[in-house]
Formats: C-alpha cells, structure tokens, sequence
C-alpha cells in the first residue's frame, strides 16, 4: 500500500496552494500599499504644479515686462537685431516656447519659436493680446494638442502711443509626472478606484471560497482514504487547480488502483508458487508412509503428515527443533543415532531398514537414507516410516497357520511313533490294552491322512487353483454315502441316525467328491460331539432355488463365544468337552469354503446342551431341470 | 522327614491335552515305580503341582487355558525345590524357547516324543537322588 506517500503528495500540494494563497494576500497588499503611494503622489503633483504655475506666473510677468521696457527704446529698425537678439536669449534661458514682438496689426518683428504661435486657431488670443492695455496671461493648448502653453502679453507704449505688443509663450516644464494630471483626472481616478476596492475584496473573497473548498474536500478525501474527484464549480485560477488536482486525483487512483492490482497479482502468483511447492508437500502428505528429514544439526526439517499422525505432532511445532524433543520412541531414536555414527564412519551409507513394532498402532519398518545434494555434500538424514502392519499381521498369520499345521500333523505322529515303540517295546502286556493300541495308531494315521487331504483342498482353495468338477448328482446317494462312512463310528456310540428324507430329490449340479468331504465333515462332526446314546437327524427339503441338507445333533452345542469362530482354520473351542474330540480344526473352514464354490451357504444353529444344527443350501440348477 | 516320602514315591505331573499322551506316558512310567499324576492343561497342571508337589513335570506347549511356557515359569516362581521340567515341544517353537533357557532345570523333548527317552531321561534324573538318599 502506498497510501501515506499518496497522502504526502496530497498535502504537499496542499501546503503549496496554501502558499500560493499567501502569495494572493500579500500581492492585493501590496495593490492598496501601491494605491495609497498613487494617491500620495498625486496630491505631491498637484502641489508641484501649483508651485509651478506662480512661477511661471512671476516669471512670465517679469520677463514681459522686461522685454517690453527693452523693445520700447529699440523698436526703431536698425536696433531690431538686437532686440531679437535679447528675445533669442531670453527663449534659451528661460525656456520659453516662443516669443514673438510684433505691431498693433499683428505683424510680428521679431519672432522666435514656434510658427503656430502668430496664426493658427490662436486667433483669439492674439486679439486679446493686441486689444488689451495691461499685461495679460492666457492659457490655451496649442493646436497640436500637446502642450498647455502660457502666454503672457504686454502692449509696447511709446510716446503714449500703442506700437506693438509682446507676447511669451511658457510651457511648464514639469519633473514630475503626476503634476500632469489635473485635479479631475485624480478624483476621477480615486472616484474610480475607491467603490472599487470593496469589489475587489468581495471578489477576492469570493475567489478565495472555492480554495477553501477546495481545501475541505483535499483533507476529506486525505482522511476518508477515499479517492474521489473533488466537485466544483469555482472557475478561473482555482477552477484550474481543482482540475489540475481532480487529474491528480485520477492519476493517483489510477497509480494505486494498478499497485493495489500488481500486488494482487503478486499475491496470486505468491500463492500458485506456494501451491506449486506444495504439490510436493501435498503427495508426500498423502503418501502412507512417513517422512522424516533431519540436517545435520539433528534438526528436523520436514515431516509429512504420516509422520504428525504417527507421532501425534504438527509440522509447526516440531520444524527446527531436534528430534528428541517431540519424538519419544527409543527404537526410531537409537536407530536414527546408530545410522548417523555408521554414516561418519564408513562413509556414504546406503539404505537400512529396522522393523520395530510401535506399541498398539502396528508394525513400522524404518528406512534410512543419508540425504544428499546433487554434488554429493550431506544435507542430513532421511527416515521413512513405512507401516507395515498389515503385512506383518498376514505374516503373522501365515506363522500362526504353519504353527498349527505342525502342531496338528505332530500330534497324530508324537502318538503313532510313542504307540508303536510301546508296542514293539513289549510294555504292553495285556491283549485288550493292544488292541487300544493298534486301534489308536490306525486312527491317528487316518487323521494325518486327511489333515493332509484338508490342508491340501483349504490351500487349493485358498490359492484359487482348486478346480470343481461339477457334474449332476443326485443328493440322496450322496446322503447315504456319507451316513454310511459314520455308521460303524455312531453305533460303537449308540448313536441314533434319524433320516428325514424325501422320496426324491432331484439331481444336483455339483462336484460330488467336494460336496461329499463338506457333508461328511459336517455328519462326521455330529457323531463325533454328540455323546452315547444321542441322536442325529439328517432332514433333506427342496424349495424353488435351493436344496437344503441340514445336519441335526444332541450333543453339548456350540458356546456362543465360540459361534463366530467355527469355520475358522485351526479353531479350537476352549471347551474341553470338545477338545478331548480329535479334529484336524480344518473339517467345518473346508466345508464352507466349498458350499461358497457352489454359491451355496452353510449356517448353524445351536443352543448349548441341546445340540447343533448345520443347514447346507446348495443352490438348484433349474435350467437342467427344465431340460427333463 | 519330606524326604523319606519323597523317595519312595517318586511323582512325575504330565500336563497335555492329548489324552493318547497322558495314556501312553502312564503305561511307560507306572510300571517303572514311578507315581504318575495327570492335567489336562496350564491351569489344572499349576493346581496339580501346589497339591503333589512332582519331582519331575512333563509338559506339553500347546494347551488351552495356559501354555507350557507360563505353567514352567509359574512353578519356578514356587519357593523351595525345583522340579526337574521337561518340555515337550517342537523346533518351531524354538523362538519361544529362549524365554525359557534361562532356567537350569528346565529340558526340552522335541516331538515326536520316545516313551522310552522320557523313562530313560527320568530315571537318570533320580539316580543321584537315590544316592544321597541310601547314604544316611
């Protein structure tokens, strides 16, 4: 903004038009001193010229009758030289305009000056000259209109007789200029100037109104911060400055409205130039991991958002202050200590990587890299953070799954090989305890078996590559099929196995071998918890979309905490009732992974002490149906 | 006077799930003179050697309720004499096993585990027992 050097401008001109308005005082000043001088000197004039005429007056007198008593004893011809000779002197002298002797007919003898003088348009005053008696003196202007012009006159007696007539003509001959003017011409003048004098202050006055104006509205347009062209009507010297100045205005408004334009634009380019740094900012905010830089001071010098988040910190706060101040977590401290002393010592150091778990908020792997410029000189130190716990959690899960493969395949060995050493030990004397034996080993194989058969289908599954080899089945065989495997099992329990079946079901467009290890782990599971003497009921029905095979038992239930966690891989119910049952903990996860292939669902209900029910929907292919 | 009791009832505690193990380890230790108590887990083992006392604890790793590795850190915490503990375990879990190194009477049996090793390894265990026992 510019603004107070816009104000200086402003009251700089306005100091100058007060300055000029000074200037206008002291010269209308110096007009009435001037006038009042005038009015001095005229009256100084008029006295001058009243001094003039009586000398004049005395002088002319004096001369006449000089030149009368002279021109009376020389008026005889051959002495007229002389007489002219005196009258020449007496011109030079005295100034005389002419002088001029002539008869009573008017007939000059001697004449000298000017030649208007004996004729023309002074007729008259040479009629009275020559018909007075006395001494005269006259006053005319002579007929160049030039000169005010004296004449004095005396008639020449001789012998008491009128001879001829003397006449001088005087102009006065005054320093003084104003002794010029006649008394007239100065009270005209004074008559003139003085009713003018309040004209002059009035429009003075009046001109000095629009200044004041003027004046107000520069300190409202100074003070409002407001630029405005000043309204006005005033006309000549003010009109022209308040013109002058409206340009100003103008120019001025228009000086700052483009300075006020350029630092906009400034402005906006300031921002798109921030905007453009920060697009770099931008993508490493929204980049998951976190960056880190450090100078070498230890410094921080930049974190990305994943950092502030991490941390729970702001860039603000943290920028220029040393890591240990605001990052509290040993591990990324003593990592960040150990790389740096790493990096004096042997040099450019490359990347490393430390995978530390931090607390509850995950797995973090922590990646350091010197941080150089393009000549290669060390700026600091770069750390990234990468959140790494979701792969570590899927390690961690496939861990878990390895775990429990080994553990669920060395159970049934750990029994297979310490069965077989009793046996072939001889520790086992009696024949029913050998019998145990032998049976337990058999079990125990046949478990490893189809933990293996599980496993396999589970990762075939898993991994997508399992191929179903779908072909029209019809579900009753398939029930029966299953039932059958577990009978011998369900009857050494006394178990009871209800069949509600229809007459007919018809065929389904299913992968027989699939469907039948989901249904048998299913029936097999039903036998398994449910205990002596219980029943199982295994119930068939047909609705338009779905076939539906369920799978009923009176065993303990399933615990509602469990419930969620059943078809779980490797799931163990913390139950010991059922944990004294032997399982691969693959059988139920198998099953639904396989009824989902068939865009099929399995769903449970159970109610602890009542019993289990396992429903299987397995969708029906009506297109086929309609082809019969 | 503890003592007397103590060798002619010479008690081994077998802590696992599986019941095959519990059965196969009876039927080997039994009829070698030894008396053999059972548990079924980490808990029911802890109740089992407050009651019994066992000169020798056979643990399994993977139990419900509390693993191997608690119930062994558990009963060495007991004042008084220490059981001799084998761990019945496998390679896997050999990360687990360092927290349990630093104890001295502590042994491990990987899986699958020799009815007959164990026997032996027992046995071995009691014989300097049997010793200063028959000198006074």
């Amino acid at each position: 903004m510019n603004h107070p050097n816009t104000y200086e401008s402003l009251k700089r001109f306005i100091r100058v038009e007060r300055e000029s308005l000074a200037q206008f005082f002291g010269l209308s000043l110096i007009m009435y001193a001037l006038l009042i001088v005038a009015i001095f000197l005229i009256a100084f004039g008029r006295y001058e010229k009243i001094n003039e005429e009586k000398r004049i007056h005395t002088d002319g007198f004096t001369l006449v009758n000089l030149l009368t008593a002279f021109a009376r004893s020389n008026l005889e011809s051959d002495k007229q030289m002389d007489l002219y000779h005196v009258a020449d002197i007496v011109k030079r002298e005295k100034g005389l305009h002419y002088c001029i002797i002539m008869d009573v007919e008017g007939n000059p003898f001697v004449r000298i000056g000017e030649k208007f003088s004996d004729h023309s348009g002074i007729e008259q005053i040479i009629q009275n000259a020559i018909s007075s008696d006395r001494p005269l003196k006259q006053v005319y202007e002579d007929p160049n209109g030039k000169n005010r012009i004296c004449e004095f006159s005396k008639p020449i007696f001789s012998k008491g007789e009128k001879r001829g007539i003397v006449r001088l003509g005087i102009i006065p001959q005054s320093s003084f200029i104003f002794s010029k003017l006649n008394d007239s011409s100065v009270s005209l003048a004074l008559v003139i100037i003085f009713p003018l004098a309040p004209v002059f202050y009035y429009l003075f006055r009046n001109s000095l109104r629009p200044l004041k104006d003027l004046q107000k509205k520069m300190d409202e347009v100074v003070t409002t911060d407001q630029f405005y062209e000043i309204d006005t009507k005033a006309k000549g010297e003010v009109g022209a400055i308040t013109r002058q100045l409206n340009k100003l205005i103008t120019f001025f408004t228009r000086k700052y409205h483009a300075v006020e334009k350029a630092r906009k634009d400034l402005e906006i380019s300031n921002r798109v130039e921030a905007y453009e740094k920060n697009k770099i900012g931008a993508i490493l905010d929204h980049l998951g991991d976190g960056v880190l830089a450090i100078n070498s001071e230890g410094q921080i010098l930049y974190v990305n958002q994943s950092i502030e988040n991490f941390f729970n910190i702001s860039r603000q706060q943290v920028v220029g202050h040393t890591v240990e101040e605001f990052i509290q977590n040993e591990t990324l401290l003593s990592f960040i200590k150990e790389m740096k002393k790493g990096t004096k010592g042997l040099g450019p150091k490359k990347q490393s990587v430390l995978t530390h778990s931090m607390d509850e908020k995950g797995t973090f792997r922590f990646v350091y890299s010197p941080l150089r410029n393009v000549e290669g000189d060390s700026l600091g130190e770069l750390v990234i953070i990468k959140d790494i716990t979701t792969q570590a959690m899927a390690e961690q899960a496939r861990s878990e799954f390895l775990s429990h493969v080994a553990h669920e395949i060395r159970s049934p060995l750990n029994t297979i090989k310490s069965y077989t050493e009793m046996l072939m030990e001889g520790d086992i004397k009696d024949q029913e305890t050998e019998k145990e034996f032998y049976n337990v080993i058999t079990m125990e194989t046949e478990r490893l078996a189809k933990l293996i058969e599980d496993l396999l289908n589970i990762s075939k599954i898993e991994m997508g590559s399992l191929t179903i080899k779908k072909g029209m089945v019809k579900p009753l065989n398939l029930i029966e099929n299953c039932i059958s495997a577990v009978m011998s099992q369900a009857v050494r329990k006394n178990i009871q196995v209800k069949k509600l079946l229809p007459e007919s079901l018809s065929p389904l467009d299913i992968d027989k071998n699939l469907i039948e290890i989901a249904l048998l782990n299913s029936i097999s599971n039903a036998v398994k918890y449910t205990p002596e003497g219980g029943t199982i009921t295994i119930q068939a029905e047909e609705e338009p979309d779905f076939t539906f095979l369920s799978v009923r038992d009176t065993g303990a239930g399933i615990r509602e905490e469990d419930l969620p966690h059943i078809f779980d891989k490797f799931y163990r119910s913390s139950d010991e009732s059922i944990q004294q049952q032997k399982g691969t903990g693959l059988g139920l996860s198998l099953a639904k992974e396989i009824v989902n292939l068939h865009g099929g669902e399995i769903k449970v209900e159970s109610a602890v002490g009542e019993g289990s029910s396992f429903t299987f929907a397995l969708p029906r292919d009506n297109d086929f149906e309609r082809m019969f | 006077m503890m003592k007397e009791t103590l060798k002619d009832e010479k008690k081994v505690l077998v802590v696992d799930d599986d019941l095959f193990m519990i059965r196969v380890l009876k039927l080997k230790l039994e009829p070698a003179g030894f008396q053999v108590l059972t548990a079924r887990n980490g808990v029911e083992g802890l109740e089992m050697f407050q009651k019994h006392k066992p000169h020798v604890v056979i643990t399994d790793v993977n139990m419900p309720r509390m693993k191997g590795w608690e119930l062994c850190r558990k009963i060495n915490e007991f004042p008084g004499d220490k059981p001799e503990i084998i761990i019945v375990t496998s390679l896997i879990e050999r990360e687990e096993r360092r927290t349990i190194d630093e104890f001295s009477n502590v042994k491990f049996l990987d899986k699958p585990i020799s009815p007959k090793q164990v026997l032996d390894y027992i046995q071995d265990h009691f014989k300097p027992v049997k010793d200063m026992g028959g000198q006074p």
